[in-house]
């Protein structure tokens, strides 16, 4: 039995520029629970990272956030309201890396080129009032969890490790201060199958035997198909569907998911390409994001308010026409 | 296809499309507080410049010596306004003439450096191969020489204070720094996809050249042409200042150097005043310039002026709704 | 190091010391040019001259070529390779406002021009890239001010930023020596009394030529700054929550400290265009001043003289930033 590890409602981020608005992401709700893996897929620019930096706490200045979340922390501290509280009391919960942390995209780049491996965890360690020694044992021991060698790599500069070291560095320092919440943004994109394989591998085995919540970030449906417990699928910033994740696959509830299942290519089943049915959006704030694109799309689509409705016990879905899509798919594939 | 358009309606369409880009230029110039001064500025200065003879030239017949360096007064007349040079020649009238004279020796400067600077720059960038090496070398060998120093010493054999003469030793001598960079920003341009994409479809090289190579060095060019004419304005005005060009009092180098050296003006309380108002209108003049050359990187970035065209359509939109 | 290695670190050592050997040859070419271009004939005036003093003139015609540097009565080529010779072995012709050898007049400027542009270059560098970054991580008001302020000083030419200074510190507030490297009445050495009368007199030259440099430091560092702070490992700094010192100076400010320092190596080429300006107006007995009386007399040889000095000295100087960037990055030698 897993508790509750962070609980989101409504999260709402728009990035305010010099000539418009862009309005990221959408309403976003959701609850993570500890030993469990929240898959979040969407497209390119359907908000995945700007929800994980929203959460961390590390969107930009012109990024208007509203919205509840609320941490449930290890030690029996409740964190409301995680997005509004000022940054100083940001640094005096030592909330970032402290409660929840982040490993970012291809961490090609995510470690200092001038600085050691072992310099990047006593950085780490002394802005949170770990001391060296304790620090050197707790690195090594980290390094080993997650399968490299302490000795080389601690005095090894970036350059000098692989891409799948540098990201299995990134996932140890991730881990360094035992945070409630992990959150990989594509973890395994830029690697090569066979270090994604290992990757994988680790986050499962880090699900199994940390107390922790994990946020896996991807746009790869086989990635999240293979280690994730939950699934949320976002489409230009809303959730069009969220559920356990063998159920969104066997019966999904918005026509976006079907299309990104349908259209991964598979190896024996048959590809249903459906074709748009044409409606057009209006420019109001209202509506479907998916509706230029939805082959079963009608005139009340445009209006949608796109909350999300509980289809199955813990499946829920914002399409309008979520109870009659199963019908309509029928419809469809046996007319093929 | 059967109708072609006639060639009344094809200039038409021409000058209005090119009325639109000038609109969404100065849009996006004047999006920024930088950009709003140093547009304005540099719309005035250039309008006073070519305005310059409507009024009256200060010549010989001008000078009083009586009135040397005298602060601003409206006797005798409200042309001693802003005060008097050391011929006793109204101030007002010696800038205007000066703005006149400085940018002429800019603007020729500014054309040669970034005719000869981006000819050179493409052929070698485009071109690559051993021409490419050859003119790379003869860039950096021209680099070493200090520009400023060698146009002073030609400038002194010239014994000229002629505009046209000082702004074409300018140009001739000040290309190599903008050729280099040009053929740089050509040489990674050269490698983009999209070049690739030209080349493929058959595209011949000097529409390859004009259409995807030219918009990643127009604000090179740009910014060149707006740095060559603010060098053209502090060289002339610093070699009038030494006394190596002849002094003419329409070179505000002149004046001050004149009051510095020669007249030691500056060390009286009131002789200082024309020096000190020349020093504020120069520096505004010029710090307006130099606005108005960084809005200009953003007007050539086809990014912003996407955003603006976006932001137009959608307030016309709403407009016609 | 590989055999490789050691073959491609060769080879780009012998092709930049032969760069550099052009560019030099090049420069001294021009320079042979020009003198043969000026008005009037520094070595006739020469040959004049020890004529009028009684020397036969068979003796006079090679005393004067030995004076004036340069032989025009054999043909150019020799004459070229005759000039190139002499400026290798120091011969830079004969002043004759001053009436001594041009590299001795040269020899007594240079220390001057070289003290001011190295102090002034070094303060410039260290408060402009501190204050660069600084100023990276402001927005508002604060970066306004500094974008402001200093976009005031770099748009004002050389020349009338020592007026300015001349007119508040010299005239109005009276409290700093304007003109010459020092007083009248105080004998040059090395005493404290000497020293400091110097420091006095260079305090005006050298806060001009801080003013004119300190700028492009600051916008250098700054967008070198701006651009490296959206790299990943700062943003992944800051999601571990290190302290803004800390990311400020060892993530971001030691990432943008080489290519500084290399731009540095690179930079004070530029700095001989103001020194003429700088030292002619307070009366600093430098290089630039040397050239700009000496072009204002007419006396051509002591103009290019100064003119070829300072063309070596920018051309020493960007080899030596060629070979020092060389040893620090591999890439650039074809390791």
């Amino acid at each position: 039995m897993s508790s509750v590890v962070l609980s989101v409602k409504d999260l709402n981020v728009t990035y305010r520029t010099a000539t418009f608005d862009v309005e990221a992401v959408k309403n976003v709700t959701f609850e993570l629970h500890r030993h469990e893996i929240l898959g979040i897929v969407g497209e390119s620019g359907s908000g995945k990272t700007t929800v994980a930096l929203a959460l961390m706490r590390l969107l930009p200045n012109n990024a208007v956030v509203s919205g509840k979340a609320t941490l449930y922390s290890r030690d029996g501290n409740t964190i409301d309201d995680v997005l509004s509280i000022p940054e100083s009391e940001i640094r005096r919960i030592r909330y970032r890396w402290g409660k929840i942390s982040i490993v970012f995209q291809g961490a090609m780049n995510s470690l200092n080129p001038l600085l050691t491996v072992k310099d990047h965890f006593v950085d780490t360690a002394q802005a949170h009032g770990i001391d060296k020694e304790e620090t050197l044992k707790i690195a090594a021991e980290l390094l080993r969890s997650v399968r490299l060698e302490p000795a080389r790599v601690l005095r090894s500069y970036p350059h000098q490790l692989s891409g799948g070291m540098k990201q299995r560095v990134m996932i140890a320092l991730a881990l360094m201060l035992n945070p409630d919440i992990i959150i990989l943004d594509e973890p395994t994109t830029a690697l090569d199958t066979l270090t994604q394989r290992q990757i994988l591998e680790l986050i499962k085995d880090l699900r199994k035997e940390r107390d922790v919540g994990i946020i896996l970030i991807t746009h790869d449906l086989s990635v999240v198909a293979d280690v994730a417990d939950k699934l949320l699928v976002l489409y230009k910033g809303y959730v069009m569907e969220i559920g356990e994740i063998f159920t969104v696959y066997s019966r999904p509830y918005s026509p976006y998911t079907l299309m990104l299942i349908n259209s991964f290519p598979a190896i024996g089943k048959k590809i249903i390409r459906l074709k748009p049915a044409g409606i057009t959006a209006k420019t109001n704030n209202r509506g479907c994001p998916f509706i230029d694109r939805c082959p079963f799309a009608s005139i009340e689509c445009s209006d949608a308010d796109m909350k999300l409705v509980e289809v199955e016990p813990g499946h829920y879905s914002s399409c309008i026409k979520a109870s009659v899509l199963q019908q309509q798919l029928a419809k469809v594939t046996t007319s093929e | 296809m059967g109708v072609s358009v006639p060639l009344g309606r094809r200039v038409v369409n021409r000058v209005v499309d090119f009325l639109h880009q000038l609109y969404v230029s100065i849009i996006i110039f004047t999006s920024t507080g930088q950009g709003k001064v140093g547009f304005g500025l540099t719309v005035f200065v250039v309008a006073l410049a070519l305005a310059a003879p409507l009024f009256p030239y200060p010549g010989p017949k001008w000078s009083n010596v009586a009135l040397q360096f005298i602060p601003p007064t409206l006797k005798p007349s409200p042309w001693y306004i802003l005060g008097t040079d050391y011929l006793g020649i109204p101030l007002l009238l010696d800038i205007i003439w000066g703005l006149r004279y400085f940018l002429e020796i800019g603007a020729i400067a500014g054309i040669l450096q970034v005719t000869i600077g981006t000819f050179l720059g493409l052929l070698a960038g485009y071109l690559g191969g051993f021409t490419d090496k050859a003119l790379n070398f003869a860039f950096n060998l021209l680099l070493t020489i200090p520009t400023f120093a060698l146009w002073l010493i030609l400038a002194v054999i010239f014994r000229s204070g002629n505009p046209v003469i000082l702004g074409f030793i300018l140009g001739i001598l000040s290309w190599a720094g903008l050729a280099r960079s040009i053929r740089a920003a050509a040489l990674s341009a050269k490698n983009r996809d999209y070049v690739e994409a030209s080349r493929l479809l058959g595209l011949n090289s000097l529409s390859i050249i004009a259409n995807d190579i030219m918009p990643a060095i127009t604000p090179y060019i740009v910014m060149n042409f707006m740095l060559s004419i603010v060098g053209g304005f502090y060289g002339a005005m610093g070699l009038a200042f030494l006394g190596l060009i002849p002094y003419s009092n329409i070179n505000w180098g002149a004046i001050m150097g004149n009051a510095f050296y020669q007249e030691a003006a500056i060390f009286s309380p009131t002789g200082t005043i024309p020096v000190v108002i020349l020093i504020v209108i120069q520096t505004i003049i010029l710090m307006g310039f130099v606005y108005f050359a960084n809005a200009s990187v953003y007007v050539f970035d086809p990014k912003r002026r996407r955003e603006v065209e976006i932001k137009l359509a959608s307030r016309r939109r709403a407009t016609a709704r | 190091m590989a055999r490789r290695d050691i073959i491609n670190t060769s080879i780009w050592a012998v092709k930049s010391v032969a760069i550099v050997i052009a560019e030099l040859i090049f420069a001294i070419s021009i320079s042979f040019f020009l003198i043969h271009a000026m008005p009037g004939n520094p070595y006739q005036i020469i040959l004049v001259g020890l004529l009028q003093r009684g020397i036969p003139y068979e003796q006079a015609k090679i005393m004067a070529a030995a004076l004036a540097g340069y032989n025009p009565n054999v043909n150019p080529i020799v004459s070229w390779a005759g000039y190139m010779w002499n400026v290798f072995h120091g011969n830079l012709g004969y002043s004759l406002i001053y009436r001594a050898p041009v590299i001795k007049i040269i020899a007594t400027a240079a220390p001057w021009t070289i003290l001011l542009v190295a102090v002034s270059l070094t303060l410039a560098f260290a408060t402009g890239y501190i204050l660069g970054l600084y100023a990276a991580s402001k927005t508002g008001i604060v970066d306004a001010l500094i974008n402001g302020s200093l976009s005031f000083f770099q748009s004002i030419p050389a020349y009338v930023l020592a007026l300015i200074l001349i007119i508040i510190f010299g005239v109005l507030l009276k409290i700093a020596p304007i003109a010459g490297a020092y007083s009248s009445n105080v004998t040059p050495g090395f005493t404290a009394k000497f020293i400091l009368d110097v420091m006095r007199h260079l305090a005006l030259p050298l806060l001009t030529y801080y003013l004119v440099i300190f700028p492009g430091w600051v916008f250098g560092t700054r967008s070198l700054a701006i651009s490296i702070t959206h790299e990943d490992f700062v943003l992944v700094a800051k999601a571990r929550s290190l302290p803004d010192k800390r990311i400020t100076f060892t993530y971001i400010g030691k990432n943008a400290l080489l290519p500084q320092l290399t731009a540095l190596l690179y930079s004070y080429g530029l700095l001989f265009g103001s020194s003429i300006f700088i030292e002619s107006t307070f009366a600093i007995p430098g290089l630039g001043y040397v050239l700009a009386i000496g072009s204002g007399s007419r006396d051509y040889l002591l103009t290019i003289g100064a003119f070829l000095i300072i063309i070596i000295a920018v051309v020493l100087g960007n080899f030596i930033a060629d070979v020092t960037y060389g040893l620090i990055d591999p890439r650039v030698r074809g390791v």
